[in-house]
């Protein structure tokens, strides 16, 4: 190589290596054994669910202090206290799920800051918050296995209404189920019109009024759907309305369950506890072996639940044991194939 | 020094081309920057048309639902028409945003308008066929609709402000990191470009100083580090100006060395370089420091001196620069005695200008040089025969292209039976205005020249040839041919010499190459290994005017020789008792290696018998016979030599 060549080649490589060096930095990032999940509705289903994957998970791990918290409903703005109190108790990591990530995300990003490891649960993290990895259903799959597990309870030709509601509208999680499942009718029933998402509302009596009315007033709807866990409301119209139509929701709560096994209800699981539980073994790995956590898209399939298949879930969820040990093997199947199941972020492919 | 000159150079190349590539960084960056902007500001107002559509989009919404209130109070038509209007009134602007923005929850949010507005149509057709259970449940549903969408709106809104937040903070990181890339590349590129600067500042020094060294060096001799014929000749110029100004003289003495030749060739050029330097040395010591002392080109200086009285006070200053010019010199250990001679020319007398002065200066060395005179003043009754001294070697050129010199030979004879040992070529000159030249007429000039060499060749040539035919015609004559010492220095004489006895067919014995015991005074080890080389061809080696330089008696006994001629001065005084030993020693020395012992200058019988008493083996000479055209030699020859030369000797000798 020529000289001046050399100086030029060397000049572009120390000019670019400058520059480059002053674009990028690495947070050390401290390690603790205190981790923490934070979720919203902590007394609903989905939200215990999680909390109780991710305890397990931890504990499957060993060797860290967990705590799991969160709100009793859906509340973001409390959600976010106990978050930026979490980054000073458990520095270790703290994995959220919330409804209103955008709300979350400033508390992310400063925790971030700090160096503390971050997982977003269920829900996709915002671009602001530094999150590099979420656990999460694919919930427009989601929303499709419902459709077509409802699907596959009616002809083909089928003509009329299915009504969607949907307990939080503009949740992206349920908007993204409700996507999923007008997406799937179009394809598999091109002849059926779908209605929604309605707000169905959050609080149960609302909520079972809200389902009241419109079955009332869609008499000739050929099936109910809600993106969430509305299996409870949905039955009981059903039931006091001796209804022909077709009842989904997207849960696999021990009533739910029971539904499905009377014909019912069709409902499909997000497997929450699954989630949890992996986040749950990742935080830990962190805190005590230093791995750190992967950059992306842990997905975490759901799995559909019909009167075939419905009583294996009923011994899964007999106790909390065998519902663990059900998730443990999941989680197991997940991680050790992690490429199988990793994806960008969403927003980032 | 080079070293240093090579790494600045080296540094400098590396600070050039970091500097453009640096530049060529900030450029991009510059460019970057731009774009970046241009792209931010693109981005930011879709951005805001799309925030802007959302607000549209949650207006309408709202307009429907107000109107939706309205429509269930009313009681005539007129107050419920405003819903009938305001139905469907977000679809224009969703389907914009359809176009335009990339949120995939807003298929959900389309979806739910078309259920609201159905829902509403609905309404107002139960409300047509006065069906008010009907009329209220799908209010219900409307308002659930409307509820859906509304937070879906608020959400898209939000998600909405949040892009732009995430959008500008992005490319507020990156704008930082440009602005560290570009502050960093720039202060790395203010240090290259100051050293650069100092690089640069440091090449226009020195540059200076090499066009001061070139204005030096183009002025003054390399060698002796005075003025060369340039700067002379504008001082000359200067001088002559002021001169004529104030109505003043200006000499200028023109000086050469005598034999410097010689110094050259028998002690190598390293001594004749020592010998010019302590020359320019000398004469700067013996000037004021008003004169210019100038080196013209090989052995000539000049003095230029800007105020003389005339030029009999030139010609003192001359006198007075020789004095103290030719005095021994020290050259590495050897001894040189210095010898010169000086021209002298004044300004204005006999010369108008510098060109004359500079040719009269000349003309005058010449002829001291010519004259043996030492300083000579420019005298104008002189100066046409000195043009034509000048002219001589123009004119010997001629003769050699047009073959008018002539050899005319000198028999030797052997002492013991006066038979004819060998004849002796002597050059002369067939001039054709002046008539027959001797050599001291016009060799002493040539052998100062640079024709010496080939004068040698061609003397060598005429020797050769005539030798040819005279073993042609019978004859077995061996001749000899003087060398001068800048032949003997010429290492392709042996060369020449064996190409033209393999010319001409004649035996290498029967050539005798003599040279002056002076010759042999150069280099001991390049004279004996050139004289080997001669020796090699089978060439006889003659030393000539033997007793008139300083030889050792060590250095003669390791000359390859094969002769020995014995100068005149001794043998013309041979007859006296000093002498006659002298010359009986060189002959027992002779006869000890093996030598032939010539006695030259022969010129009567006293001589000749004294001569063949000590020794000498060979005679030469006048009372043996004068030197002879080639015919005529063959001729007494012919006549019977060897009685005729014994009678010749007896003749003398009674």
């Amino acid at each position: 190589m020529k000289p001046i060549i050399r100086y030029g080649v060397a000049a572009t490589v120390v000019l670019a290596g400058t520059s480059l060096a002053a674009c990028s930095s690495e947070p050390d990032r401290p390690r603790s054994n205190k981790i923490a999940v934070v979720v919203v509705g902590a007394k609903q289903g989905f939200g215990a669910e999680m909390m109780d994957g991710f305890t397990a998970g931890a504990e499957q791990v060993g060797g860290v202090e967990v705590r799991a918290t969160g709100t009793d409903l859906v509340d973001g703005p409390r959600q976010v206290e106990i978050f930026e109190g979490l980054t000073a108790t458990h520095p270790g990591g703290i994995t959220a799920f919330s409804f209103t990530p955008d709300m979350l995300a400033p508390a992310q990003a400063a925790a971030d800051k700090k160096g503390i490891p971050l997982i977003a649960l269920d829900t996709p993290p915002s671009p602001s918050s530094n999150v590099e990895l979420m656990v999460a259903n694919d919930n427009v799959e989601l929303g499709r296995q419902l459709a077509a597990t409802i699907a596959g309870q009616l002809p083909p030709t089928s003509k009329g209404t299915i009504v969607v509601g949907t307990q939080s509208p503009g949740a992206q999680v349920l908007d993204q189920r409700a996507q999923g499942i007008r997406d799937e009718f179009a394809k598999l029933l091109p002849g059926v019109t779908v209605l929604g998402p309605l707000d169905t509302k959050q609080d149960p009596g609302q909520n079972l009024k809200a389902w009241r009315l419109l079955v009332k007033a869609n008499k000739n709807a050929l099936a109910f759907l809600g993106t969430g866990e509305e299996a409870e409301s949905l039955v009981e119209v059903r039931r006091e309305t001796k209804g022909s139509w077709l009842a989904g929701a997207v849960t696999s709560a021990p009533d739910a369950l029971l539904a499905v096994k009377d014909g019912d209800l069709l409902t499909v699981s997000a497997e929450y506890r699954t989630e949890g539980m992996v986040a749950g073994r990742l935080q830990a790995r962190y805190a005590t072996t230093g791995e750190r956590l992967p950059t992306g898209w842990i997905m975490v399939p759901g799995l559909p639940i019909t009167e075939e298949n419905v009583n294996e879930f009923l011994t899964r969820d007999a106790s909390t044991t065998s519902s663990n040990a059900w998730s443990r093997t999941m989680t197991d199947t997940i991680l050790n194939d992690l490429k199988k199941y990793l994806r960008p972020l969403p927003g980032d492919s | 020094m080079m070293r240093g000159w090579i790494q600045r150079r080296r540094l400098t190349q590396a600070a050039a081309i970091f500097l453009i590539v640096g530049l060529f960084a900030l450029g991009s960056i510059a460019l970057w920057s731009f774009t970046e902007t241009t792209r931010t500001a693109a981005s930011v107002r879709q951005m805001n048309a799309v925030s802007d559509n959302w607000g549209l989009v949650s207006q309408s919404v709202g307009l429907e639902y107000e109107t939706l209130v309205d429509f269930l109070k009313a009681d005539d038509e007129m107050g419920r028409a405003p819903l009938l209007s305001a139905i469907g009134s977000a679809r224009p602007v969703l389907e914009w945003l359809k176009q335009n923005d990339d949120q995939p929850a807003l298929a959900n949010l389309d979806a739910t308008y078309e259920t609201y507005t159905t829902t509403l149509w609905q309404l107002v057709q139960a409300q047509h066929v006065n069906d008010p259970d009907a009329v209220n449940l799908w209010a219900q549903q409307a308002e659930m609709a409307s509820s859906s969408l509304r937070r879906q709106v608020s959400s898209m809104v939000s998600r909405e402000r949040l892009s732009v937040d995430v959008y500008l903070s992005k490319v507020e990181a990156r704008n930082k990191r440009a602005r560290v890339a570009a502050s960093i590349i720039g202060g790395t590129d203010l240090a290259l470009a100051l050293i650069c600067t100092f690089v640069l500042l440091a090449y226009q020094r020195g540059i200076e100083r090499q066009a001061d060294e070139s204005k030096h060096q183009a002025a003054h001799d390399n060698l002796t580090g005075i003025a060369n014929r340039a700067l002379l000749n504008q001082r000359v110029e200067q001088a002559l100006v002021t001169a004529t100004a104030r109505g003043g003289s200006v000499g200028l003495l023109l000086l050469d060395l005598n034999k410097f030749k010689e110094v050259n060739d028998t002690l190598g050029h390293h001594q004749g370089d020592l010998l010019l330097q302590t020359v320019a040395t000398r004469l700067g010591e013996a000037s004021r420091d008003s004169d210019t002392v100038a080196r013209l080109g090989g052995d000539e200086f000049a003095v230029l001196l800007p105020e003389v009285a005339n030029p009999a006070a030139l010609a003192a200053v001359a006198q007075r620069l020789l004095t103290h010019l030719q005095r021994p010199a020290e050259l590495d250990g050897v001894t040189v005695d210095v010898r010169a001679s000086i021209g002298c020319s004044v300004f204005p007398e006999f010369s108008a200008d510098a060109g004359e002065l500079l040719q009269h200066a000349d003309i005058a060395m010449y002829e001291a040089k010519r004259g043996r005179l030492g300083t000579k003043v420019y005298d104008p009754n002189t100066d046409s025969q000195t043009t034509e001294g000048l002219g001589l070697l123009a004119e010997f050129l001629a003769a050699l292209d047009t073959n008018q010199l002539i050899l005319h030979y000198q028999p030797k004879v052997y002492a013991a039976t006066g038979e004819i040992a060998g004849v002796e070529a002597l050059v002369r000159w067939q001039h054709p205005r002046r008539g027959l030249l001797q050599p001291a007429e016009f060799l002493p000039a040539i052998e100062e020249s640079e024709l010496v060499v080939q004068t040698a060749a061609h003397i060598l040539r005429m020797a050769v040839s005539q030798a040819r035919r005279w073993s042609d015609a019978g004859l077995d004559l061996p001749v000899s041919v003087n060398i001068s010492a800048r032949c003997l220095a010429d290492l392709k004489l042996p060369e020449t010499v064996g190409a033209l006895l393999a010319e001409y067919g004649v035996r290498p014995s029967r050539l005798t190459l003599e040279f002056t015991e002076v010759a042999l005074t150069g280099d001991p080890e390049e004279v004996v290994a050139q004289l080997g080389r001669l020796r090699a061809y089978g060439v006889r080696v003659s030393i000539d005017d033997f007793g008139t330089g300083y030889s050792s008696l060590s250095y003669l006994g390791t000359l390859p020789l094969d002769e020995v001629k014995i100068d005149r001065s001794f043998i013309a005084e041979v007859t006296d008792e000093r002498s006659h030993a002298i010359v009986q020693a060189i002959a027992r020395l002779g006869q000890a290696f093996h030598w032939d012992i010539v006695a030259e200058g022969i010129e009567d019988q006293s001589t000749c018998t004294a001569a063949a008493d000590a020794g000498c083996t060979v005679l030469q000479g006048f009372a043996i016979h004068d030197p002879v055209p080639a015919e005529d030699l063959a001729a007494w020859v012919a006549a019977g030599a060897r009685a005729r030369v014994t009678g010749v000797h007896h003749a003398q000798i009674g």
